[in-house]
């Protein structure tokens, strides 16, 4: 009887439902530490920890300007994920099909990578300005080299066999490309987007805490100077809460679009 | 015409320390719609014979000719089609759209024809209703039977069949060796058929030819005369029996002149 359930369970059960069972425990998890930071902290101490109920009213009263400074991070972050992804797909593209590109772009890759991001704002804001740009670019840097490695390596880990297959179909190189190299490398996008996505959240924000008016980052570096206590912890939970969103929305994004991965990207399925 | 010729075939290859001669010597004609196995021990080069005839690898010496086409001049006029043992489905494809994937890649067809003729082909390997299945949906039986509709795809006069049901179970592969027979019956191709299987080989082929190692030459070309449409009764018949003895006596006498090679002639 209760195999029957059970099976019947999973049949019904979708990779999204999965999820979500799976999450349920740590949502029980966090409303539990909520609870202890409510209640169990002494008066004291409520100026540097606020209480969850104190930092909820002021996310409440300070709503409309909080949004502002969402809305632009988000932009920022955005159009960085964008970029930082476009280019090293392109760049893994040229990896894979040439050897001068590889030779080439893979130690400056390496030496990008090896960086403190956050060195690197000074130079990006002189180049390009206090403006929007220069936060672009940064949370385009941290999405790069993830999805650059991720990207590489799903490109050239095609089964053998199944490039031998399309050898045998006398396919060309731009055939086997767009019908298996492409799509096999897919998984592995979103495997790095699970990364980039938050990622780029984050570069969007360090690039503001620098040097910027408008933006979650300015937001919380003006609330900390002011010692505004309720309103940096504010401003801190909506910026956690933009770099969750973020994450799910890859989560989701990679249940709907490459729903095989759940078997792993292999393309020899079984015996 | 014989629609595979294989002309004193040698292959060598070269690894780092050294070279390693495969195959030597390697003479055979298979013709058309002819059922031919290629049985020997692993490693004796039966995968690099079909490698060979598919362009996959070419030769060191000799010739080979499909319908009298160099391999890469068959490849690209579509004659033959090859079946590995795993069956390579794609899993972001469904059943159907794996199957079409040889008219995809010669093109010129709709997408309505490709489907047509998938679907046909479905049908004749027993995959209808699993059109839009996705691969891992099925067993390891239904996806050769769905690698063996994408090999007929472009209706190939030559079918290279690379141990295709080495992994699976024996029920399961009986029942493939009726239903490759029965579809086999339904096309004009001629099958060459690597396996490890003697009863297997028996069971499904005009001719078997026994592949001994190191190098790899034929050392016997055995016709199989049992009638067809063979069925399992067939198969337990007295006749198949002694061809399967005929077959294990060829085999035991290269596993012996291997270890007399090895060990010398007379251990005390
Ligand atoms: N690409 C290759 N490089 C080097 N040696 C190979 C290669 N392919 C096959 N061989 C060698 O050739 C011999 C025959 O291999 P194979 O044709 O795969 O045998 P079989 O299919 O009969 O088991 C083996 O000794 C194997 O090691
Ligand atoms: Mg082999």
């Amino acid at each position: 009887m209760e195999r029957v359930e059970q099976a019947k369970r999973k049949k019904t059960s979708n990779g999204l439902t999965d999820a979500a069972q799976a999450y349920g425990t740590s949502a029980l998890l966090i409303l539990a530490v909520l609870a202890l930071w409510q209640f169990g902290i002494p008066e004291g101490m409520s100026s540097a920890l606020p209480k969850p109920t104190l930092i909820a009213v002021t996310i409440w009263k300070i709503a409309p300007i909080l949004w502002d400074n969402v809305l632009q991070t988000a932009l920022e972050a955005l159009l960085g994920f964008v970029f930082g992804t476009l280019a090293a797909v392109l760049i893994a593209i040229g990896f894979v099909y040439s050897r001068t590109v590889a030779r080439t772009v893979y130690p400056i890759a390496v030496i990008l990578r090896s960086l403190p991001l956050i060195a690197l704002m000074p130079f990006l804001v002189s180049w390009l300005g206090t403006g929007i740009m220069s936060k672009v670019v940064l949370a385009a840097l941290t999405c790069f080299f993830p999805t650059l490695v991720n990207m590489v390596q799903g490109l050239t880990s095609v089964e053998p066999q199944a490039l031998e297959l399309m050898q045998t179909l006398n396919a060309n190189e731009k055939q086997v490309f767009w019908k298996v190299r492409l799509p096999y490398a897919l998984p592995f996008l979103f495997t790095s987007f699970k990364i980039t996505s938050s990622a780029a959240v984050l570069g969007a924000i360090i690039g503001e805490w620098l040097w910027a008016n408008v933006g979650l980052g300015a937001f919380i570096v003006n609330a900390m100077f002011n010692m505004q206590g309720p309103e940096l912890w504010a401003s801190m939970m909506v910026a956690t809460a933009l770099s969750i969103l973020a994450y799910i929305l890859a989560v989701v994004g990679e249940i709907l679009i490459v729903p095989w991965q759940k078997n792993g990207p292999k393309i020899e399925v079984g015996k | 015409m014989a629609s595979v010729k294989l002309e004193k075939i040698s292959k060598e290859f070269q690894l780092k320390d050294g070279a390693v001669l495969a195959l030597n010597d390697v003479n055979g004609e298979i013709g058309d719609r002819e059922f031919v196995s290629l049985i020997g021990p692993s490693g004796c080069g039966k995968s690099t014979v079909l490698r060979l005839i598919a362009g996959l690898v070419p030769p060191t010496n000799g010739e080979i000719r499909l319908h009298g086409l160099t391999p890469a001049a068959a490849r690209s006029q579509r004659m033959y089609a090859f079946v590995f043992q795993d069956p390579v489905m794609f899993p972001w494809r469904t059943v159907i759209k794996n199957v079409e994937m040889p008219l995809e890649v010669v093109g010129g067809k709709t997408s309505k024809e490709r489907a047509d003729h998938a679907q046909a082909l479905l049908k004749l390997v027993g995959l209808q209703g699993f059109e839009k299945a996705m691969p891992n949906q099925l067993s390891g039986g239904m996806k050769h039977r769905a690698a063996i509709a994408r090999a007929l795809m472009l209706e190939p006069p030559v079918l290279l069949m690379d141990e295709p049901f080495g992994a699976l179970d024996e029920i399961t592969r009986d029942r493939m060796n009726l239903e490759l027979l029965r579809i086999w019956g339904a096309t004009n191709a001629a099958v060459i058929f690597v396996t490890h299987s003697i009863e297997e080989a028996v069971f499904l082929s005009d001719r078997i030819l026994v592949l001994s190692p190191r190098p790899g030459t034929i050392v016997a070309d055995i016709p199989i005369d049992l009638p067809r449409p063979r069925t399992l009764l067939v198969k337990q018949s007295e006749q198949a029996f002694n061809y399967s003895t005929l077959v294990r006596k060829k085999l035991t006498e290269i596993t012996i002149a291997a270890e007399i090679d090895q060990f010398g002639a007379t251990p005390e």
